[in-house]
């Protein structure tokens, strides 16, 4: 076993990069998509799941993880066993009513931005 | 196999491999161990990240409106510019690591310069043509902060201010990966002109990549958590 390393060629680099620029237009003409279409909630979660798919392209091309060894492919994912644990505390924070530091019981259901 | 035949075989590799550090078996197990390295330093900084990005939703599920007040005081023209340097030094980064790969030296450390190239520009819309002005507007957190939409808005004043300590803080902390960014591939690209030893081997340039790279994906999800936040 040589250690050849994986050479990509450029021409995928350039497709990755042209749909990373396709993305982004994406997630600016989201953000002009009037709430009467699209409530704040979804637009949200629009724009997070381009940004996760820039990333994964980002992550699977340009850090080559595609190409990587099982090993690689692990560790790339470690991180992300961390995000979902935060993932899991969020549940936790925006499910429940806090007590306020002034002594108000706080609802988020209250000071929910208003859809105009 | 016996140790000592082991062993020989290891230096009959040594002899015929190069750039092969002598506690590694060939290139390949070499490679694999810089590149789990690098990984592993990148989850710890997602744990660093990580932890920010959590306080930024769970002071946005309590604040919706401070957040979508805030955010229109940011441009998202510039972020949008922003956004657009950093991929493109992503690009220029992955051309500069295709290069080393080739063995196209001067080549590679030209793809490095580019990329240094760009995020300085990061750095100066980020620096001069945002926060800067922010600091004009009093809209950095402390004893001078002032929210220009008091008693126009049901947002109080310190909840801007949390938003904008936040923005000040995630940004500001990626502005200083990228200035570390610089640093790592301005030194490289000086190695690779001098054909220094350690960059006649691609893997350091690689390396780098994967950090450039990261850098680049922490802005991907900033960008649209504090440029667009949502229209009114």
């Amino acid at each position: 076993m040589t250690g050849h390393a994986h050479v990509t060629p450029v021409r995928v680099y350039l497709v990755v990069y042209v749909l990373l620029l396709m993305l982004l237009v994406a997630t600016v003409g989201v953000y002009f998509v009037p709430h009467t279409m699209l409530s704040p909630a979804a637009g949200l979660a629009v724009a997070m799941a381009i940004a996760i798919v820039k990333a994964a392209l980002v992550i699977g091309f340009f850090m080559q993880v595609v190409y990587g060894t099982k090993l690689t492919w692990l560790w790339a994912a470690i991180g992300f066993v961390w995000l979902s644990l935060l993932a899991g505390i969020m549940i936790d924070y925006s499910t429940r009513h806090m007590n306020m530091p002034d002594g108000s019981a706080f609802d988020r259901m209250q000071t929910q931005a208003p859809v105009k | 196999m016996s140790l000592e035949a082991a062993h020989n075989t290891n230096i009959a590799v040594h002899e015929h491999e190069e750039h092969l550090a002598h506690q590694f078996m060939n290139r390949a197990q070499q490679d694999e161990s810089y590149i789990v390295g690098m990984w592993s330093f990148l989850v710890t900084e997602i744990l660093f990240f990580g932890a920010l990005f959590l306080c930024y939703s769970i002071f946005r599920i309590q604040y919706p409106m401070a957040y979508q007040e805030g955010h229109e005081e940011l441009s998202w023209q510039l972020g949008c510019l922003n956004t657009l340097i950093l991929l493109t030094s992503s690009l220029t980064m992955v051309l500069a690591v295709h290069a080393a790969q080739v063995n196209k030296r001067i080549l590679a450390a030209g793809w490095l310069v580019v990329t240094c190239f760009l995020a300085a520009g990061f750095l100066v819309v980020k620096l001069a043509f945002e926060w800067y002005p922010k600091y004009l507007h009093h809209l950095i957190p402390g004893v001078h902060f002032h929210w220009p939409h008091e008693g126009f808005s049901e947002v109080a004043p310190g909840k801007a201010e949390l938003f904008f300590g936040l923005y000040f803080a995630m940004t500001g902390l990626h502005g200083i990966h990228v200035v570390i960014g610089i640093g790592i591939m301005g030194v490289l690209a000086i190695m690779l002109l001098l054909n220094h030893k350690s960059t006649q081997y691609y893997m350091p340039i690689e390396l780098a990549g994967l950090y450039w790279h990261f850098v680049d994906i922490v802005w991907i999800f900033l960008f649209p958590l504090f440029y667009l936040i949502g229209k009114r």
